[in-house]
């Protein structure tokens, strides 16, 4: 099954050409009478995608991508995508991630649309961010990181009894990155360097460990996760940064050499991505819990800060009572796409009105058109031209019943087109409805600007929380002040409260110092002290009394049970 | 060409836009520069009917009269309910979905009202095999691309849609199965604060 996204931003990046011969649809022409555009099937989308393949030249753009599947990569994706794609195997199958070429991409599409989600399952690469801001701390982390102990296996130098990591952005380098005298042991070795962000990130981890005094048996490894080499395609300036693919690239590389080690170690992530169902089956969750965590290897994630307000959005909708939530696209994005998510474990009978409208010069709105997207379209694509939009739109959306486990999604993509060159000032208007009381949760998924100016008009700070934080293997960490309130640009979890009457997801699962120094805050230095108190676990006897995240918050803590849990703070407050 | 028009079509025509747009006392001093002068109260129902019936006879006689004033000259009637007509049109065909904003002229002609059904009928009509296009285009505002978008949107339970957007922004009302045009009137011209 490829996730309704991903096949929305497939169509989408068919790229600009001339008005006639464009974009999807393109068989169909607008006519007085187009009674049969309501919908296209996927296997009429995979149809049309390989005939615009084949008769426009390429180079095709590549498409952020990671999957799972139970089938064989190489098959599946060919020699075209050798040395851009990854994989790993698991027990019952394997996971792939990077950048495939859109013209290959549609190959396996045509191949395998109706391959259920449980099989194989591709979903778009969605952008990461860094959950801090950046400066430099590299003589920082030069003076501690000499304190740090030398890889097990270095039995004539200060072989350590346990391991900590960092998974952090890196900026393209023509050099391999510092290893400051051979005590930061990088798993991507070259065309990257720590971006200030990592340098940040990683001080606050030695700071912690030194202040504990297990710096001396820590031996600190490095996976930096490289920006993209190239855009993926003309105008496409959304994928120009790492997406999840390049994150988990970054832990692909890091594996070997912590199993190598053979030592406890705990793997901080201050970084992530807003996007997903937040459930946990996201393809990078799933990967982590797969097959990145092991019972000594523990990954601690910034929960995710607020600066993202309004890139998510969140209904509670009560049955048959509509809901409404508006997105504001700012002018001279190119494309945006959005996705819902809800839990359909019942028939929920959700369908979401898209009313569409550009505001000019700031007056009165005018109204294009409007998408109804429900169940009586799953696994469809609603065309542009079902609801008459003018030429210099397309949009096109995809509802997709269990798309991932109980979870339902419906992609929502709005484009320009044709002659113009970006989208103009819109708004959209969202009007969701179910026939049984459900919580819906939507997420900007891509847009270029970076502002924020395109927004959830409404956004609540639910969503805020990052992936892979929503996973219950990790050990996701929420921003607190010194003074022990909670840090106010903190994420307020869970953001996937689907269902009210179920327990919450346990994210995030503590709240730990998210103060750098000056002023600056950010849970991704809330992480990092929360990673170092976890190596100082290990690095103790308490060590084999830990079996989980739970367990390891208990011992590392020192509670006698799990309180009962807060959605702001989790579990536990770490004050200091 | 005015010989192409008779008496009677004449005296419609002038009854119905006179009747559209009644001048209203101006109050006095330099303030009350106005629309195009006067002070006007436009009832958008007569002047859709006055448009329809003048579409109707424009077409029959193929009078090329695309200005405002070259119309109010053939009627001997002011310029003003024709111009403000036009102004009303135009803001409302720029800001409304184009298949809400035909259903609503379409629903002009009845005004006792009409069932879902039959306006779903006439709206499908007036689009499959609506004649007079140019007349329709420039009497009632909308462009043959605006035209063609209308078209499209009829998808699914299209009209369903429609009706809720209309209603949303108060423009019909509902009795029993009867679905009515909700008139508004619309003033020009100068008011005090």
């Amino acid at each position: 099954m490829f996730s309704p996204s991903l096949i929305s931003m497939m169509i989408h990046s068919l790229g600009p050409g001339s008005s006639e011969q464009s974009l999807f649809p393109l068989p169909f022409p607008i006519s007085p009478k187009p009674k049969c555009l309501v919908r296209c099937s996927l296997e009429e989308i995979a149809k049309e995608l390989l005939s615009v393949i084949r008769h426009r030249p390429g180079p095709w753009p590549a498409l952020p991508v990671n999957g799972r599947t139970t089938r064989s990569v190489e098959e599946l994706l060919g020699s075209a995508t050798k040395g851009a794609i990854e994989y790993r195997r698991f027990e019952t199958g394997q996971f792939f991630w990077g950048r495939v070429p859109l013209d290959r991409l549609s190959d396996l599409f045509a191949s395998s649309y109706a391959v259920p989600s449980d099989t194989e399952y591709l979903d778009l690469g969605t952008p990461v961010r860094a959950l801090g801001s950046g400066s430099t701390y590299d003589q920082r982390c030069r003076a501690l990181l000499g304190k740090a102990a030398d890889s097990p296996s270095n039995l004539g130098g200060r072989p350590a009894k346990v391991g900590a990591a960092i998974v952090d952005m890196g900026v393209t380098s023509l050099v391999a990155p510092d290893d400051y005298g051979g005590k930061l042991r990088h798993a991507v070795t070259s065309g990257v360097e720590l971006s200030d962000h990592a340098e940040k990130v990683l001080s606050v981890l030695l700071d912690r460990l030194d202040h504990k005094g297990d710096l001396k048996d820590t031996t600190i490894s490095c996976a930096l996760v490289k920006p993209p080499s190239h855009q993926i395609g003309l105008g496409r300036p959304c994928f120009d940064q790492a997406c999840t693919p390049e994150v988990l690239s970054a832990l692909q590389a890091l594996e070997p050499q912590l199993t190598a080690d053979g030592i406890p170690v705990a793997v901080n992530m201050s970084l992530g991505t807003h996007v997903g169902p937040h459930n946990g089956s996201s393809p990078l969750e799933d990967y982590i819990a797969t097959t990145f965590v092991t019972s000594d290897r523990y990954v601690v994630a910034a929960a995710g800060n607020e600066g993202g307000k309004g890139c998510s959005g969140k209904r509670t909708i009560l049955a048959n009572e509509p809901e409404y939530l508006p997105l504001r696209i700012a002018a001279n994005c190119k494309e945006v796409l959005v996705e819902f998510w809800w839990d359909e474990s019942s028939a929920k009978g959700v369908s979401i009105d898209a009313d569409i409208y550009e505001i000019v010069g700031g007056g009165s709105p005018i109204n294009h058109g409007t998408l109804t997207i429900d169940g009586s379209i799953a696994g469809s694509l609603l065309t542009t031209a079902s609801i008459g939009l003018p030429g210099t739109l397309a949009t096109h959306s995809l509802f997709t019943a269990k798309c991932q486990n109980n979870f339902s999604c419906i992609a929502f993509a709005l484009s320009a087109i044709g002659l113009a060159s970006a989208l103009p000032q819109m708004l959209v208007r969202f009007k969701l409805e179910a026939t049984q009381d459900v919580a819906v949760n939507s997420w900007i998924v891509i847009a270029e600007d970076a502002s924020g100016v395109t927004a959830f008009v409404e956004g609540g700070p639910e969503g805020s929380i990052s992936v892979p934080a929503t996973e219950e293997k990790v050990l996701s960490v929420a921003g607190l002040r010194a003074s022990g309130q909670m840090w106010e640009g903190s994420s307020r979890g869970p953001s996937a409260e689907y269902d009210r009457t179920r327990n919450p997801t346990g994210s995030p699962y503590m709240a730990h110092l998210a103060d750098l120094a000056g002023g600056e805050y950010g849970t991704s230095f809330a992480s990092p002290r929360a990673c170092a108190d976890a190596v100082v676990t290990l690095n103790s006897a308490k060590r084999s009394k830990c079996t989980d995240v739970a367990t390891l918050l208990v011992e590392t803590y020192g509670l006698k049970a799990l309180p009962n849990w807060n959605p702001r703070f989790g579990y536990h407050k770490q004050k200091s | 060409m005015l010989d192409s028009i008779t008496v009677e079509e004449k005296n419609s025509l002038q009854r119905a836009w006179s009747g559209a747009a009644i001048t209203e006392s101006t109050p006095a001093g330099p303030e009350k520069a106005a629309f195009r002068g006067v002070n006007l109260r436009l009832d958008l129902l007569k002047a859709l009917q006055a448009t329809w019936e003048t579409i109707k006879i424009a077409a029959k006689v193929k009078l090329a009269l695309y200005t405002a004033p070259d119309l109010a000259t053939m009627l001997e009637i002011g310029v003003e309910s024709i111009s403000a007509a036009h102004t009303i049109l135009e803001s409302l065909v720029q800001t409304m979905r184009p298949i809400d904003y035909v259903t609503y002229i379409v629903l002009s002609q009845k005004p006792a009202g009409m069932t879902q059904a039959e306006l779903e009928s006439a709206v499908n009509d007036l689009l499959d095999h609506g004649e007079n296009r140019d007349e329709l285009s420039w009497y009632l505002r909308i462009s043959a691309d605006r035209f063609a978008r209308a078209s499209q949107a009829r998808q699914g339970k299209w009209m369903d849609k429609v009706l809720e957007k209309l209603s949303d922004v108060d423009m019909i009302e509902r009795e029993g199965d009867l679905i009515r045009f909700k008139s508004r009137n619309f003033k020009f011209g100068w008011q005090p604060d």
